[in-house]
């Protein structure tokens, strides 16, 4: 069995590298596209340009922009010649040209900070005259605007340049950076002071997950982010049991301890205190009282998964033991009962038996 | 059984609606009263920003009569999620929100009520233009490291008065475990913070719940986070429990990013459940684990397209063994003409009693830009035999679940197959449907489906 089932851990493990390799082989082809060669070091320092020449239109701006130019700006000191195309472009046969850069929700102003005393563009785009190659991602970092405002980062005033957290979020980078396993891990960030991730995001943001009056798990209500390692994914009603035994903690670190007793509650496995120490979760008359309205058989019958939450040792040691021809339980079946006898329940005591 | 006050729904929660209600009240007059001593600067606002969601799931689920446990019937229930809220209401600071849910049950309600629901979030808040105070009212949620996270109608207040000190404060009545009120259960608690906020903070927290005529919990506890040099940052909390006079837990994680696509962590930490328990709980299923554990984890990012997270953990349960856990997740990222994200998630978790594998795979294509198609094989071996059925993701533990028993010994595996297919109709709307399966080693196959809309806007008015 164990052999059987490494085979098919291996198998699944062997598809899931060939899936990589395909998805890997073809993204490569996809994104064969157009690169722009630009060397910033070229044109300033050999050539003599200054940045004006090129970003006047940015320079000049109230608000942030892309700031790169456009080919006729280029075209205004080179000329096309044919064959020599690729002197720019990476792949002259298909000519793209920057790429876009995705929108920024920052209240900026090139122009008035420009004419502040001392600031110049190296002010905050250091030394972006000596690169030979475009940047494949953009050298500012929220670092560079806390060089200045410092003081408006302490006093929380976040929307004096994020115009809008929400459409256009802008995680402040030197803060704590939402990289790696960040969902994981944001509990211990966020404990402390939640203040922190309330600059950005609404308390709806928490409850879509934590809250607990709500009746989807958020593995349920996004199904499509499988890309996230979203808690309570598949099965995990079978699985819970033993990943709370292993690190209950981390079940607490997003549930109260009454959301355990609630859903039990709910599932009429475990009653309200009475008392401060007691051992068993379920109610009186529970057991063997087929009386009193706690009886459990309603109720296992209702939700047999509540009971393999913590009893899951199988039928035998769970109902079998007790509801058999003899026992204390007697025959498991209601008067009348008509049932087939094919079902894997019923081998549990029917096995190699006529009807 | 202890008496309860009021049920759970919305048409239920008499008393403490009321009160919730006069928070609200209090909170919406000092926010109007705030602005006469307002910088004048700060009414130069963005304006007035609304916004606001809606998602409905159509779904379906197999489920038992109890009266026949030989019943397949189905039920087809409607849940319908909804969110609005307004940013600088009138005045800027003043913000309103609202989330809640409704549940349509049309067929085979068997002991449920046809139309449930319930409010998620409601608040009403202010925040001082130049942030020197903020308070919320209503429906919120709480979360420090004494209290972790409590839900509660009622106050909370922030001031932080100078000097980089952070004072908090908050009081409510939280829901007991059938999502019921009383007014004797109450929470209340504040926090104390040194937070010079760029460098990190250091903070004291104190939690209280009362209930049943007792102080039920009282915990004390001290959390920090700490930006030491570039790219090196720890985080961590110790919680003591007043009432057993003894440590509660203690986290603490010390991360260092040495390049930019590398982010490397170890952490420790201990918990004692018992501890967390309040004094009023019977539940103490948890009272063995209490366990002391240490951890590390690296994640890469490359600047194209792929990356990897490692992590492991071992847990210490004392005199009850030992246990540990491990993952490892490839991810492959493609943008271009066609979006896709495609991983696989290698894990492995071992409690001392038992333990499981997990060798999922997952692919999320977008082929054109409004569609949408994800795969997802998830499989889980199990070291010994589980009989909690495969009541999987779509399980809902409110509700009356599926009946299915699987004869002795439970079984070892689950596998679970999701596929979901998803179509952007216009900006913010989006419809997609789901089907997936479930495989147990008796080869019984249970199938489900929903069918999600949603819908989203925020915009700003004059």
């Amino acid at each position: 069995m164990s052999s059987l089932r490494m085979r098919r851990g291996l198998w699944a493990v062997a598809a899931a590298c060939l899936v990589l390799v395909t998805v890997y082989a073809c993204a490569s082809l996809v994104r064969r596209e157009d690169h722009i060669r630009f060397s910033h070091k070229e044109h300033i320092a050999n050539q003599g340009l200054d940045c004006k020449d090129c970003h006047a239109e940015v320079i000049d701006s109230t608000k942030i922009g892309f700031g790169v130019p456009k080919e006729a700006k280029c075209m205004e000191c080179h000329e096309k010649v044919d064959g020599k195309c690729g002197q720019c472009h990476t792949d002259p046969a298909r000519p793209g040209t920057w790429a876009d850069s995705h929108r920024i929700g920052v209240t900026y102003s090139h122009k008035d900070h420009l004419a502040r005393p001392g600031v110049t563009c190296a002010t905050c785009h250091g030394a972006k005259a000596d690169t030979v190659a475009p940047a494949q991602r953009s050298t500012l970092g929220h670092e560079t605007c806390m060089s200045c405002h410092r003081k408006d980062y302490r006093k929380i005033d976040c929307k004096m340049c994020h115009s809008d957290l929400v459409e256009n979020p802008s995680a402040p980078l030197n803060l704590f950076s939402h990289d790696g396993n960040f969902l994981k891990r944001h509990g211990v960030l966020a404990r402390g002071d939640d203040a922190v991730c309330s600059h950005c995001h609404k308390q709806t943001d928490c409850s879509d997950c934590h809250n607990r009056l709500d009746p989807l798990t958020p593995a349920f209500r996004n199904a499509e982010r499988v890309d996230k390692s979203l808690v309570h994914r598949a099965d995990f009603l079978t699985r819970h049991p033993i990943e709370a035994k292993a690190d209950s903690n981390t079940c607490m670190s997003c549930h109260s301890v009454t959301q355990c007793t609630s859903c039990h509650e709910k599932s009429r496995i475990a009653q309200s205190a009475q008392g401060f120490d007691r051992a068993s979760p379920h109610p009186q008359g529970w057991a063997i009282d087929k009386a009193s309205p706690n009886f459990h058989g309603r109720e296992a019958r209702r939700d047999i998964v509540a009971c393999a939450s913590c009893h899951d040792r199988g039928a035998t040691s769970n109902c079998v033991t007790c509801h058999k021809p003899g026992g204390i339980g007697g025959k498991p079946h209601p008067n009348g009962w008509m049932g087939s006898q094919d079902g894997p329940a019923c081998k549990a005591c029917h096995s190699g038996r006529g009807r | 059984m202890v008496e309860r006050r009021a049920s759970a729904t919305w048409c239920g929660r008499v008393d403490a609606g009321r009160l919730a209600a006069a928070c609200l009240v209090g909170v919406a007059v000092a926010a109007w009263a705030a602005p006469a001593a307002a910088d004048p600067a700060a009414d130069v606002g963005p304006g007035t920003r609304v916004y606001g969601s809606t998602t409905t799931f159509l779904t379906e689920r197999q489920i038992l009569d109890p009266n026949d446990p030989t019943s397949r019937l189905y039920q087809f229930p409607i849940y319908e999620y909804l969110t609005v809220g307004a940013d600088n209401v009138g005045v800027p600071g003043l913000s309103l929100q609202v989330r809640g849910f409704g549940v349509i049950q049309p067929s085979h309600h068997l002991g449920e009520d046809i139309f449930t629901g319930d409010l998620l979030v409601g608040t009403l808040s202010y925040r001082d233009p130049k942030s020197r105070w903020q308070a919320t009212g209503g429906r919120q949620m709480i979360n420090t490291v004494a209290s972790g996270f409590v839900l509660m109608d009622g106050a909370w207040v922030k001031v932080r008065p100078g000097a980089d000190m952070d004072i908090q404060a908050y009081g409510g009545w939280m829901p007991d475990a059938q999502f019921g009120y009383r007014k004797d259960r109450v929470a209340f608690g504040g926090r104390v913070a040194y937070d010079p906020w760029e460098k990190g903070r250091i903070g004291l927290s104190f939690a209280g719940e009362h209930d049943q005529g007792t102080i039920s919990r009282a915990t004390v506890a001290l959390d920090y986070a700490l930006r030491l040099v570039k790219g090196l940052e720890c985080a961590g909390w110790t919680a003591f429990d007043f009432r057993s006079g003894g440590f509660q837990e203690t986290g603490n994680s010390l991360s260092y990013k040495p390049h930019p696509d590398w982010r490397v962590s170890v952490d420790y930490g201990y918990f004692n459940p018992a501890s967390r328990l309040p004094a009023t709980s019977i539940f103490r299923v948890f009272t063995s684990a209490r366990h002391h554990k240490v951890g590390a984890e690296v994640a890469w990012r490359s600047p194209g397209m792929l990356g990897m997270d490692f992590f492991g953990r071992y847990y210490n349960y004392g005199g009850d063994g030992n246990g540990y856990q491990l993952g490892f997740k490839p991810t492959l990222r493609t943008k271009g003409k066609i979006v896709s994200t495609t991983g696989i998630e290698i894990g492995r978790v071992k409690s001392a009693t038992n333990g499981y594998t997990e060798a999922r795979i997952f692919t999320s294509v977008r082929p054109h830009r409004i569609f949408e198609l994800t795969l997802d094989v998830d499989n889980f071996f199990y070291d010994d035999a589980v009989n909690g059925y495969d009541a999987w993701r779509r399980a809902d533990p409110n509700g009356l679940t599926t009946y299915h028993y699987t004869g002795s010994g439970g079984y070892k595996r689950s596998n679970v197959v999701g596929l979901t297919a998803g179509v952007d109709l216009f900006r913010g709307a989006r419809l997609q449907g789901d089907v997936a399966v479930t495989v147990n080693p008796d080869f019984t196959q249970r199938w489900s489906g929903l069918l999600k809309f949603q819908y989203a806007f925020s915009t700003y008015v004059k």
